[in-house]
């Protein structure tokens, strides 16, 4: 009998969480409890930014991260969040198994982890505000907005937004005393943060991916005996599609709970899409590339290369 | 004996005031990035994660200087209570303990260090390595180590360290500040 | 149980002499050595712990406090308070209250509250006629809402342990430590009406402005919390801006601060920043030790078993603190206790910043609780008074502290009602 256990910082009801917990179950129903997986959800056993050293130096076995957490330790892996490049769903159900995803791949195994499973967990944000809402981009000058990373807040930068970190708890009082303008956040994440209490407006965009992960140490994913990572495998592969329609779900639910309770949504239209790709890809596509000069353009090749239909 | 004790003092007492630096530090960079906000309304994002790391800083060069000065807290009721043999004993498994911490986290820094190197992580700032900021550890785990290893050894040899608590010290022998409870 | 054990060993390593961060790496990394052969990735773990943006706030407010008082700026508080309530029944002892709550908006720390006030107040209060039963109680009591009323080391550390926002917790500490500093002022108002100034003293406090510059000392603590209630500031942003207010205070209007200050002050506040700091990088270990041993399920379970309610559990909390605080200090019962049960608040629907003020008033209690009790060793020292005498003149001020303690269980609105004006929380 093996444990593999799992340190992910998602709360429990996250959607990610619910597929990882669900995963858990699975892989020990399909090997009969002699593969057990123990999840500890919510940073219960590690920090999100200990569970990649807890994870290559063996501490646990497994952990989920969200693909920006690699930061400029692993650049491409930002190829996903970069704004309008890769939010078409049915090209998003075919990432996993996909080249591009196998790019990605081989470049965490060169940081000494193991991928197993991609978690898609949205491509739908929320810009959020007070005043009025936020549908063409003279609305972002001179609009302090809660920034994501260093990389995408290039995007906000060169319309004419400030944009400025700010831990998520921080986020509401912010917001309601001013402090900041505008909220930027994924659509379920504005459910369960109440943004619909302090926020009239809120503009539905396909403004970019997030992708989690769950990888493994492969110093113990290959002392496994075969069948064990079958049923592993097996197990991993079924999350992935479970997950894609969980989390889009999620989605439709979060809009439609964020009008229920009264606030104006405003669902971007293709033309206005076209508008702000415009103005905002190419700022964070020159940062990408910088920070991943050779890797960054192959990423972007392959993810391109990922057919529509 | 007395030149390796004022050695170790000067090497704890220079780490102290590099740490008391990044306190000073920390202070100007919260003022500069609270400045830029409101007077330029210009955030600057990257000022938390280095007041983060100066904290880091300040912890790991003051600790040793903290630790010259039996500056770290304990519970000493029952030190003052028993008689000067027994004390001396409960003072040398202090400094032992705390050396023992040291090589610890000097072991558990280096390996640390030698991975980020290895792995080549990054920091969230652009063309900032990890172990530029890990590497704090093990330097201030190797002077907290030298620094408990010479109290433990003027103890065993009968010698007293500077700053060695007395059973008749009360709480006003330190700066009232220095309990934040 | 094995968290009770492992509490009664870590009690025993500290009883031995070993130092608070020491006994804190030291026992954890013995039991995950015997259970599981190692801790992997031990250097990542505790310098991801020292590496938080608002770990940030504890030297800096810690230096804010020493500008203040090595400024001499907080020197003014007694007499000004004294000043303005020389003629009022009771006014002798209720000065040292108003003075000890100004001091406390200042400084984070409730030894410091104690000393620093205790040093002007006790003398002048046994002149004026005031017991010493009651000059030194009220020193010793007014001293805990040191930690109470914002800012406050253990609430820093607390916002931290539990990823609570510090901004909401230090609004929270607002209304119950005025609520504790009336119900302080009322029992000396009733007890020690008789000190009182003669009235055919001339007051030199009023004449000489004294008032007028401690308003000095009380525009920072207005400062930096109004900073913090409009959103101004974050609780670290507050500390910044807030040691440069007070460097202003000190430096330009009071013209006290002397170079030699300064430079001492910051090498002060650095080390018992990086003795504290150090205290919560052991406690990272400490709570990994516990998640891998399962005892924050195995407490829930507990609870769950003996069926308690949301109020039951939060009595025997209470006492648990209770008992913890005759042996050991804030900042280790604060990472003792949390990691263990934070799950369980979660669990039966206990605000995290209501529990926060709670666990802050059993601190305040622990403060004056013997045999280890801080600020009854500052009276001590102060008035060289025995520890006995000290200790009876504090057993009022534990009942008013329960008392407090049970009006915000009943209550929790006392605590969170100003944190949800300010926006923060459901
Ligand atoms: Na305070
Ligand atoms: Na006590």
């Amino acid at each position: 009998q093996v444990t593999m256990r799992l340190s992910h910082q998602f709360p429990p009801s996250h959607h990610n969480a619910r597929v990882i917990a669900a995963f858990a179950e699975d892989v020990a129903e399909r090997s009969g409890g002699q593969v057990r997986v123990q999840v500890f959800p919510a940073e219960q056993l590690a920090k999100a930014g200990e569970n990649f050293p807890g994870v290559a130096r063996g501490a646990f076995e497994a952990a989920a991260a969200v693909n920006f957490q690699w930061g400029t330790t692993i650049p491409e892996m930002n190829v996903v969040t970069i704004p309008y490049m890769f939010t078409d769903y049915p090209r998003i159900a075919r990432f996993p198994g996909s080249e591009a995803a196998q790019f990605l791949e081989g470049l965490l195994e060169r940081r000494a982890v193991k991928n197993l499973m991609w978690l898609y967990t949205t491509r739908m944000s929320i810009f959020t505000s007070n005043r009025r809402p936020i549908v063409s981009l003279e609305d972002f000058r001179g609009l302090k907005i809660r920034g994501l990373n260093s990389l995408t807040d290039h995007a906000l930068s060169a319309v004419g937004a400030a944009p400025s970190a700010m831990p998520g708890p921080e986020v509401a009082p912010a917001l309601q005393s001013g402090v900041l303008d505008a909220g930027l956040t994924d659509v379920s994440a504005a459910v369960s943060r109440r943004y619909y209490e302090i926020q009239k407006f809120g503009t539905v965009a396909p403004y970019f991916t997030v992708m989690s992960h769950v990888y493994v140490n492969p110093r113990w994913w290959n002392g496994l005996t075969a069948q064990q990572r079958g049923f592993i495998e097996a197990a991993a592969r079924k999350a992935e599609q479970d997950q894609l329609k969980v989390t889009e779900d999620t989605a439709a639910a979060a809009v439609g709970e964020l009008r229920a309770k009264g606030m104006t949504i405003h669902e971007q239209t293709p033309a206005e899409s076209a508008t702000w790709k415009a103005a905002m890809q190419q700022p964070v596509v020159d940062a990408f590339f910088r920070l991943a000069p050779e890797g960054g353009r192959r990423s972007i090749e392959l993810l391109n290369a990922i057919p529509a239909a | 004996m007395g030149l390796l004790e004022r050695a170790v003092a000067a090497l704890a007492r220079l780490a102290g005031a590099l740490g008391a630096v990044a306190t000073v530090c920390c202070l100007l960079l919260v003022g500069y990035a609270v400045g830029m906000r409101y007077l330029l309304g210009q955030p600057e994002p990257w000022t938390d994660k280095v007041a983060g790391w100066l904290v880091v800083a300040l912890v790991m060069l003051a600790a040793p200087e903290t630790q010259r000065r039996f500056e770290h807290i304990g519970v000493d009721i029952a030190v003052k209570r028993v008689g000067p043999r027994l004390a001396r004993a409960a003072h040398l498994l202090g400094v032992l303990s705390v050396a023992l911490v040291a090589a610890v986290l000097l072991a558990a820094g280096w390996e640390m260090v030698e991975f980020s190197r290895m792995i080549g992580v990054m920091t969230d700032l652009e063309g900032v390595p990890q172990w530029w900021i890990q590497a704090l550890m093990p330097v201030g785990a190797a002077l907290l180590l030298v620094v408990a290893l010479c109290q433990a050894l003027l103890l065993v040899i009968g010698r007293e360290p500077a700053y060695l608590p007395k059973p008749e010290d009360d709480v006003l022998a330190r700066d009232p500040l220095a309990r934040a409870e | 149980m094995t968290f009770l054990l492992l509490l009664a060993a870590l009690i025993a390593l500290l009883y031995l002499g070993m130092p608070m961060f020491a006994a804190l790496f030291l026992l954890p990394l013995g039991v995950l050595l015997y259970v599981e052969g190692g801790v992997p990735a031990l250097g990542e773990m505790v310098i991801g712990k020292l590496d938080g943006y608002l770990l940030v706030a504890i030297p800096l407010f810690m230096l804010m406090a020493h500008i203040m008082v090595r400024g001499k700026v907080v020197d003014d508080l007694y007499g000004a308070a004294f000043g303005l309530l020389r003629r009022v029944r009771g006014g002798v002892g209720m000065a040292t209250v108003a003075a000890c709550t100004i001091f406390a908006a200042i400084s984070g720390s409730s030894v410091a509250t104690a000393l620093t006030i205790g040093k002007i107040a006790i003398p002048q209060m046994l002149r004026y006629g005031m017991s010493r039963r009651g000059a030194f109680g009220v020193v010793a009591g007014g001293g805990t809402l040191g930690i109470l009323i914002p800012p406050s080391a253990p609430m820093v550390l607390y916002a931290y342990v539990t990823e609570t926002s510090v901004a909401a917790l230090f609004l929270a500490g607002v209304i119950p430590g005025l609520m504790m500093a009336c119900m302080f002022a009322l029992y000396v108002f009733l007890t020690e009406g008789k000190a009182r100034a003669p009235d055919d003293e001339a007051s030199a406090e009023m004449e000489s402005g004294v008032a007028l510059r401690a308003c000095w000392s009380l525009s920072l603590p207005i400062f930096v919390l109004g900073g913090i209630y409009l959103g101004v500031f974050t609780a670290t942003e507050a500390a910044g801006t807030g040691t440069l207010y007070a460097l202003m205070i000190a430096a330009l209007i009071y013209r006290t601060l002397t170079w030699r200050d300064m430079l001492d002050g910051v090498q002060e506040a650095t080390r018992t920043s990086a003795m504290l700091l150090m205290i919560i990088a052991g406690a990272a270990i400490y709570g990994y030790m516990l998640t891998k041993l399962q005892v924050p399920q195995e407490l829930t379970q507990l609870v769950a078993d003996l069926g308690l309610s949301r109020t039951g559990f939060l009595i025997a909390m209470m006492v648990l603190l209770f008992v913890l605080g005759l042996v050991l200090e804030s900042f280790s019962i604060i990472l003792l206790t949390m990691p263990a049960i934070l799950p369980l608040l979660g669990t039966l629907g206990i605000d995290k910043v209501w529990y926060g003020v709670l666990l802050t008033l059993s601190l305040e209690m622990a403060l004056i609780s013997p045999p280890v009790a801080l600020n009854l060793v500052v009276i001590k020292a102060i008035t060289g008074a025995s520890l006995g005498e000290v200790n009876r003149s504090i057993y009022p001020y534990m009942l008013m502290l329960a008392l407090g303690t049970a009006l915000l269980i009943a209550f929790p609105e006392i605590a969170l009602w100003l944190p949800r004006l300010a926006g923060y929380g459901g």
